[in-house]
């Protein structure tokens, strides 16, 4: 650049102070292509720019060709020039390029929309070729440039082109009487608040950073759609004639079967093949749904079960719901097709060796080479240039790349958490957000071989099961805060709640366990932290009594979004209350009491208190789960977020849905009426808190009722300790399953009234259950587990009681009498307590050939423990279960 | 080992044991033995499904020789009136051994405060009152909070005597909200009165307290204010380790007690502290400090690590950290107990103060509350530490033989026996 045109590009500018500030400034060479609904909008954005050339005394020059109202009138002080389009390509571009040559360096330009030029050639691909042969030339001479096309008006012709040369595309559209500016392509000023959308306010542009809005105006902005595909092909021609017959159907001149066989036969080809999953999308969705599925989709095939998910349960919401169509955050989502999964093994070599992982024999041969080839492979040019449309379409804005395999979130199965799921941050420049992304799908794809995941479908005899990977692409939900972006409340929801510890608590109200900030710390149990467990007719009753049990059992860690580290990463709520926020932060978390007693507002706890008693987020999360439960004919549990706009406007965003699951269900299944009666060593039919499961018990430990009820108070303690001392036997990443049993309440401060243990005594037991029993005369109320609750929850431990004198419970104590009791060999000072401690490891105590199962069932509060001989599928699934 | 089936027969017993030390005659005996009065009541409570559920509320009044009565209102589903008359029973030797002029009692409900909506919590603590009203009052009993009575429910308690009887009366009831007249200085009353008490323990044991090393367990209120106090009352000192139910963290190096006050506040926890070694709940008492504070759970200090007990002195926060066998093998090695209902009296103390300030309709800055205490714990703590030299008793022995002593001779004075 000379250096009278250095001290001079200070001066440039858009004439738009506000606009400056996002574009970081105007450059010499800058061409800037506007894409206008309308030129009443491109004059908007004109006649500024237009104004401050002049006033800079620049050389402004005005292209003026096309059949719209004239921008600049001609007495405005621009050179004006009349190139004519009629005249062909050639010599209009000759024209063209003319001026520019005689204008020299440094000029402002103004052009026409450019639309008009295509349809006067008759070629998008002319207009194209235009622009390419113009742009790069007023680059070169460090000129500004004004261009401008039509919204949606273009095919990929004119459009790659365009936006391969310029400096700048910048999407305007107007929502509610408000003008917005979107920035696909910023070249070199890449920065997070740039490439956002942002709202024209009388001087100012402001940054919309709510996924909330973001999503709702992107979707009413009318998208294009992916445009970039041209192949035709079988599926294209299929949905092409689709569309046409669709418009029939529109204009009555088609039968009603004619719809429903169309609807089906594409149900068939991108939803579904699920014969349960079938019936709910033929009565939620329309062929209107699966077209604008189609307009999102990259690639072909099948969507994937969370996909599907996520879409029925927003369809079943809003259409029996009205209100939730508001409630609800807009949905702009992309879906990869499993073709692209396919393709992809294909070109880089990896499906012959993947092709081995079917046979039993040899499943994990071979797969650590697949997922290296996997992180290096690369994807076809025509799928790359459809994930940059998509990355244009976010901006910056973060994104979650999901695994959406056909065996995930089906009736069923429960495939959750074998696949991956990963963030884009998205933060830079264009081809960094690429490569960024084309590592998350890689990453998903390679999860797809990982040892877990090749283990658990060897457990299920599915090797040789078409596992077919789609992907869903989801925007973010949450909003930016400081450098960081996350919602402000998440969480996971269970139409059926099996944490009823309360008489008051109406397991079918349902439940949710919510969290500040991203909700991977609810899906992820974290053992460091807690989350916030909310009886959804019962909000209010917690298993807490006073604040410092609310405080000591409060989330203190937030997962979330680091932008400028462009990572997923978690800190503490404290620290990020030190950084600017804008949402009402007294809804979630409430004032802990400093050192003399009165409230404190630097120290805040998470206990969302204002958001459950005074907003109706509680009920319209039961009344979300209680609609989803009923189309669904069967419980179901969701993922959600939710973002405040102000303190009473919220949306909700519905990340996921899918039927309850029963952990490992699919390995175990014996029939109720195929257990003996002799085999049954236990069997509750009362409280059972937590989610239900069927597993196989390594080890019993069991206090015997009328032992422990003879014994003095003192005695009591020194039982819980006891019992604290073989918990710490165990290996904390012991994987192998114990089962306490004892009488009265655990975690009691009453040793009359059960064992007084901490948690620290029990936390590696995986079933706790209370026996309601103790000496004749004193039969103890349970505690339902409310003395370790939160405990419980967290880690995933489930409670039972136990009433033995109760018609059709069963307690085989000679069982636990008899046994090899192995305690004064695991702590031999404490051999003396034998008779009232009994270790027992099912491997000594049962038969060679058998194990002993418990199935535990919350929706039914039923549990029974048995003796069963495993079948070799279900010997695989705890092995491999023991090795996780 | 005493095989008690209840708290109060091992009430009684210790009781016993005292009273022979100290001679007293058999009506003497009987009469301190049993408490004067007892409540039990029911309390209808309308619930917020529309049911209505009946509670069994408690009030037992154990001996107002020395003054009105004093004492907590538990909330607990394993309520007995034989847990309420032990706790009675203690209140009355605690305000003795402080010498404060007011009697024992204690009050409760059996419930389940964690299964019970505000409003249900709120409509039961009127019905509490409204039950026992005409036995209230700052001339005859003054309830305060304890397990799960939270310093709203004392304030509904407080407005619902007050609606009955037709008149202010906020010396009536302890534990209130400062805003309704509750005193400065409560919250961290337990530890900066057991922390009053280490500093005299230290000078009658020639313990340099500037020089010496001390040990949490428990990192609750008081665990807290006791790491942020020793130092600044005792002028010196250096915390090593610290634990709470999630484990503990250990630096011989010593320890920033405000730091790590900030760091559990904000984490939740102590794992995880910047440059802190991990170290077990358990081995945390058997560190060779000279200052130990058992500040969590009961009966951690038992017979089978009493032996291993390092610290020259066990200034108990917590109610029952030492087992009775505990207590003998400490005693014998020359381990210099605090015990709990000397060194946790801080809070009954300042309790004291806020009745006092309440009949006033004057109230005191936090500078006269931690001055007031710091006399009465000093005086406490000489006292008893007296009667353990003159008596060669155990020191928990010792505060009995004070506070019986004291209850007796009022007694006596007022011509009951």
């Amino acid at each position: 650049m000379s250096d009278k045109l250095q001290n001079e590009a200070s001066s440039l500018t858009t004439g738009l102070p506000g606009l400056d500030q996002v574009l970081k400034g105007v450059m010499p060479g800058d061409n800037i292509v506007w894409q206008v609904e309308s030129t009443d909008d491109y004059l908007a954005l004109v006649k500024p720019y237009a104004a401050a050339a002049r006033a800079s005394d620049r050389k402004l020059i005005y292209f003026r060709f096309a059949t719209h109202p004239q921008l600049l009138p001609d007495d405005f002080g621009a050179e004006i020039h009349r190139p004519r389009p009629e005249l062909g390509f050639e010599s209009f571009t000759t024209e063209v390029h003319q001026v520019i040559g005689e204008a020299g360096r440094g000029a402002i330009y103004v052009f026409d929309c450019l639309s008009e030029l295509a349809s006067t050639w008759c070629s998008d691909q002319m207009l194209g070729n235009f622009f390419m042969l113009t742009c790069p030339r007023l680059l070169d001479l460090e000129t500004v440039t004004y261009f401008a096309i039509y919204r949606n008006y273009h095919a990929s012709f004119a459009l790659r082109p365009i936006t391969e040369t310029t400096q700048f595309l910048l999407d305007v559209f107007r929502h509610e009487d408000h003008l917005y500016i979107r920035p696909i392509k910023v070249q070199y000023r890449s920065t997070s608040a740039m490439n956002m959308i942002h709202a024209w306010e009388g001087d100012e542009f402001k940054p919309v950073t709510a996924s909330a809005i973001v999503s709702k105006l992107l979707v009413s902005s009318r998208w294009p759609g992916l445009r970039t595909d041209n192949r035709r092909g079988f599926w294209r021609r299929i949905f092409s004639e689709a569309e046409t017959l669709y418009e029939q159907i529109k204009a009555g001149q088609c039968p009603p079967e004619v719809e429903r066989d169309l609807f089906e036969r594409l149900s068939r080809m991108v939803l579904s093949h699920d014969e349960g999953m079938l019936k709910l999308i033929s009565r939620y969705l329309t062929l209107e749904d699966i077209f604008s599925i189609h307009d999102r989709m990259i690639g072909i095939g099948l969507i994937g079960g969370k996909a599907v998910g996520m879409l029925i349960a927003r369809a079943i919401l809003q259409k029996t719901e009205p209100k939730f169509r508001d409630l609800l955050e807009t949905h702009d989502s992309f879906f990869i097709g499993s073709d692209v999964f396919y393709t992809f093994l294909v070109r880089n070599k990896i499906w012959w060796i993947r092709q081995k992982q079917q046979d039993p024999e040899t499943f994990l041969e071979g797969a650590a080479e697949a997922r290296e080839l996997i992180m290096k492979g690369v994807f076809p040019d025509y799928t790359v240039e459809q994930f940059r449309e998509m990355l244009d379409y976010f901006g910056e804005s973060p994104f979650i790349v999901r695994s959406s395999s056909l065996l995930e979130d089906n009736y069923g199965n429960a495939f959750a958490g074998k696949y991956d799921s990963v963030f884009c941050v998205n933060q830079g420049s264009r081809e960094k957000r690429l490569e960024e992304f084309l590592q998350a799908v890689r990453e998903i794809y390679a999860s797809t071989l990982s040892e877990k995941a090749l283990r658990y479908r060897a457990q299920r005899n599915m090797l040789d099961r078409d596992e077919q990977m789609a992907l869903l692409v989801m925007r973010v939900s949450g909003s930016i805060q400081g450098k960081k972006f996350y919602p402000q409340v998440a969480g996971v929801g269970f139409s059926f709640n099996p944490y009823a510890w309360n008489e008051y608590i109406d397991p079918k109200a349902g439940v949710v366990r919510l969290v500040f900030g991203l909700g991977t710390r609810a899906v992820d149990r974290a053992d460091d932290d807690y989350t916030r467990l909310v009886a959804l007719n019962a909000p209010e009753r917690r298993p807490e009594a006073n604040f410092d049990e609310v405080c000591q059992y409060a989330q203190r860690r937030v997962d979330y979004l680091d932008l400028q580290s462009n990572q997923l990463t978690s800190g503490y709520f404290s620290d990020l209350l030190e950084e600017p926020s804008d949402f009402p932060l007294d809804l979630f978390a409430s004032q802990e009491a400093s050192h003399d007693g009165n409230s404190d507002p630097t120290h805040r706890i998470l206990t969302f208190d204002e958001l459950l008693s005074s907003t109706d987020f509680v009920d319209r999360l039961r009344e979300m789960l209680r609609l989803l439960h009923e189309a669904y004919q069967y419980p179901v549990d969701i993922e959600f977020a939710a973002n405040f706009l102000n303190e009473k406007h919220y949306t909700i965003n519905l990340l996921q849905c899918r039927p309850l699951q029963v952990q490992g269900a699919e390995v175990i299944r014996v029939p109720e009426v195929d257990i003996r009666d002799e085999d049954r060593i236990l069997e509750a039919h009362g409280a059972v808190i937590g989610q239900g499961r069927i597993l196989d018990i390594d080890r019993f430990i069991y206090v015997v009722p009328s032992a422990y009820g003879a014994l003095p108070i003192q005695a009591r303690y020194e039982v819980a300790h006891l019992i604290g001392k073989i918990n710490r036997l165990a290996p904390a990443d012991d994987a192998s399953i114990t089962m306490l049993l004892g009488p009265g309440r655990w975690g009691t401060s009453s040793p009359s009234l059960g064992i007084p243990v901490n948690f620290g005594e029990i936390s590696r037991v995986s079933i706790l259950c209370e026996i309601v029993a103790m000496r004749e005369n004193l039969i103890p109320d349970v505690s339902l587990g409310t003395h370790f609750l939160n405990e419980l929850v967290e880690m995933n431990m489930l409670y039972i009681a136990l009433f033995p004198r109760q018609k059709k419970n069963i307690l085989h104590e000679a069982f636990f009498l008899k046994a090899p009791n192995r305690l004064a060999e695991l702590v031999p000072e404490a051999a003396s307590w034998a008779d009232t401690v009994k270790v027992i490891d099912v491997r000594e105590a049962a038969a060679q050939d058998r194990v002993v199962t418990l199935s535990a069932n919350a929706v039914e509060q039923k549990a029974v423990c048995y003796f069963r001989v495993p079948s070799a599928e279900a010997s695989s699934f705890i092995k491999n279960h023991k090795e996780k | 080992m005493q095989d008690y089936q209840n708290p109060f027969e091992m009430a009684q017993a210790q009781f016993d044991e005292a009273a022979s030390v100290l001679g007293l005659e058999p009506a003497m005996k009987d009469i301190l033995r049993w408490p004067r009065r007892e409540y039990s009541f029911t309390i209808p409570v309308r619930m917020d499904d529309g049911s209505v559920r009946i509670f069994h509320g408690y009030r037992v009044q154990y001996n107002d020789a020395r003054g009105p009565n004093k004492g907590g209102i538990r909330w607990h589903p394993a309520e007995t009136i034989d847990t309420i008359r032990a706790l009675a029973a203690w209140m009355t030797w605690k305000c003795a051994v402080v010498d404060i002029p007011l009697g024992g009692g204690e009050g409760g409900i059996a419930c389940n405060p964690k299964t019970l909506s505000e409003g249900e919590k709120e409509r039961l603590a009127r019905g509490w009152v409204r039950c026992v009203a005409r036995e209230l009052g700052e001339h005859r009993d003054i309830p305060g909070p304890d397990v799960y009575t939270t310093p709203q429910i004392m304030a509904w308690m407080l407005d619902e005597y007050e609606t009955i009887v037709g008149r202010s009366h906020p010396a009536g009831f302890a534990g209130k909200p400062p805003a309704l007249g509750g005193s400065l200085g409560r919250n961290e009353a337990t530890a900066r009165g057991g922390v009053y008490a280490v500093r005299e323990a230290c000078k009658a044991l020639n313990v340099d307290p500037c020089g010496g090393t001390f040990a949490i367990q428990g990192f609750g209120n008081a665990g807290q204010y006791a790491a942020l106090l020793h130092p600044e009352i005792l002028g010196g000192g250096k915390l090593i380790a610290v634990s709470d139910t999630s484990g503990g963290i250990h630096d011989s190096a010593g320890l920033d007690p405000k730091a790590v006050v900030d760091y559990k506040r904000k984490t939740g926890r102590l794992i995880g502290f910047p440059n802190a070694k991990p170290i077990a709940n358990e081995d945390i008492l058997e560190l060779d400090v000279d200052i130990l504070y058992p500040a969590a759970l009961e009966n951690v200090i038992t017979r089978e690590n009493a032996e291993s007990i390092k610290a020259q002195i066990v200034c108990e926060l917590a109610d029952g950290p030492t087992t009775p066998d505990a207590d003998r093998i400490l005693h014998v090695n020359g381990v210099h107990v605090i015990p709990d209902f000397l060194a946790n009296a801080g809070g009954v103390t300042v309790s004291y103060f806020e009745q006092v300030q309440g009949l006033y309709n004057y109230y005191w800055t936090q500078d006269d509350v931690n001055r007031q205490l710091d006399r009465k714990m000093t005086e406490a703590y000489r006292v008893v530490n007296q009667l353990h030299h003159e008596h060669k008793a155990h020191m928990r022995l010792a505060a009995y033989l004070v506070a019986i002593q004291r209850v007796a001779e009022a007694v006596k004075l007022r011509g009951w026996v």
